[in-house]
């Protein structure tokens, strides 16, 4: 039962894929492979709608108050503005996003192959 | 003048295709639910799904035919996209997040062959499936977190002064979700058809001699709303990813 080296070797190498595969089923392995460049249009999608939809809703969420309370127009300007602000936060954040996993596809290219780990740098958003 | 008025109606309104048209007449204690053309698209798209992914795992061949690498595809790219996003912990939800997907990508794809209806181009059906996932993954992040999921809405490191404002900002923020998931595919869906429709109509009234210019227009169109039905697709899939992962992991 003596193995030849090439069949040693083509059974470690079976080994190595049998391990990677188990790995990335657990979750804990590398991801495959940086976003692809349609992962980045979608999210230029979500900064679009984002940014339109919730001035619009948030408008309308105000005007049916005014239109229970009888307070025209307050509670529309108030929650309008807010809806500004509220389509601007989500936009900004999409945008990072998009800015993060653009630099991980860089990298991906630049190291070609070791992929950085899953949203380690999430929190750093916040600030 | 016969030919004028042939080629109005030719031109019929480019809203028409999204009529919905009851096949079966049912009403349950008043309220109106027939079998609509909108609910037969709906049941091809499942068939559809259920054959694409049944016939093609049928031999399950270590060495996948054409077809079956098709499906091993799509669960790779719905996999990976829950492991980008979401983490090991997102694992118990995959079959809902790839029959999401596939549903979606379906009905967007049916849509696009002639004479079909699409379904997803109807607010009700994309505000339905949006509410599906804002419900269950608010009522899974309750489960998980209790109250202390409501952290989700207090941003980290804000200065006290900033916080009330910032804290309304992340409710209208979260309860906008549905509302922008929905809005998207419908706009997206509606729209994009409106246009193919108006185009063809283009067509008819610029006659033999400049007909040709919308038609090639059509067909660069066409493909463009193939991409946008994958797209589409993926976008609402992506984002029902971060929500779950928003209710599972707790931070954005």
């Amino acid at each position: 039962m003596t193995q030849d080296p090439a069949e040693r070797r083509s059974l470690q190498s079976l080994d190595e894929r049998i391990r990677r595969a188990r790995g990335s089923a657990a979750g804990e392995g590398p991801p495959q492979g940086a976003p692809s460049s349609s992962a980045l249009l979608g999210m230029a999608w979500r900064l679009a709608v984002e940014l339109v939809v919730a001035p619009a809703v948030c408008g309308y969420v105000g005007w049916l108050l005014d239109y229970w309370l009888g307070t025209r127009p307050w509670f529309f300007v108030l929650f309008l503005l807010l809806g500004l602000v509220t389509g601007g936060v989500l936009a900004y954040r999409a945008m990072q996003e998009m800015i993060r996993r653009g630099e991980l596809m860089d990298d991906e290219v630049a190291s070609n192959g070791t992929t950085p780990g899953r949203r380690d740098d999430a929190g750093e958003k916040r600030e | 003048m016969p030919a004028r008025r042939e080629s109005e109606a030719l031109a019929a309104n480019p809203l028409e295709q999204f009529e919905i048209k009851r096949l079966v007449p049912i009403e349950i204690g008043g309220l109106d639910a027939s079998f609509t053309n909108s609910s037969a698209f709906m049941v091809l798209a499942i068939l559809a799904v259920t054959v694409f992914m049944v016939v093609g795992m049928r031999k399950g061949e270590l060495v996948p035919s054409r077809w079956q690498s098709m499906v091993e595809m799509s669960y790779e790219f719905v996999a990976n996209m829950l492991r980008e996003n979401v983490g090991p912990a997102g694992r118990p939800y995959f079959p809902f997040i790839f029959s999401l997907f596939m549903f979606i990508l379906f009905c967007n794809m049916l849509g696009m062959l002639p004479y079909s209806f699409t379904v997803t181009s109807h607010i009700i059906v994309t505000l339905a499936l949006a509410l599906v996932v804002f419900i269950g993954v608010t009522l899974i992040g309750f489960v998980r977190h209790g109250f202390h999921f409501l952290s989700l809405f207090v941003p980290k490191g804000v200065p006290a002064p900033l916080l009330p404002l910032l804290v309304v900002i992340e409710v209208l923020s979260y309860f906008i979700r549905p509302i922008s998931l929905s809005i998207r595919l419908f706009a997206n869906m509606m729209a994009g058809h409106t246009m193919l429709k108006v185009f063809a109509g283009f067509v008819i009234s610029m006659g033999i001699f400049f007909g040709w210019l919308p038609l090639s227009f059509i067909v660069a169109l066409t493909g463009l709303e193939i991409v946008i039905a994958f797209l589409q697709a993926y976008v609402f899939t992506i984002l029902t990813c971060l929500y779950l992962n928003d209710a599972l992991n707790l931070h954005h």
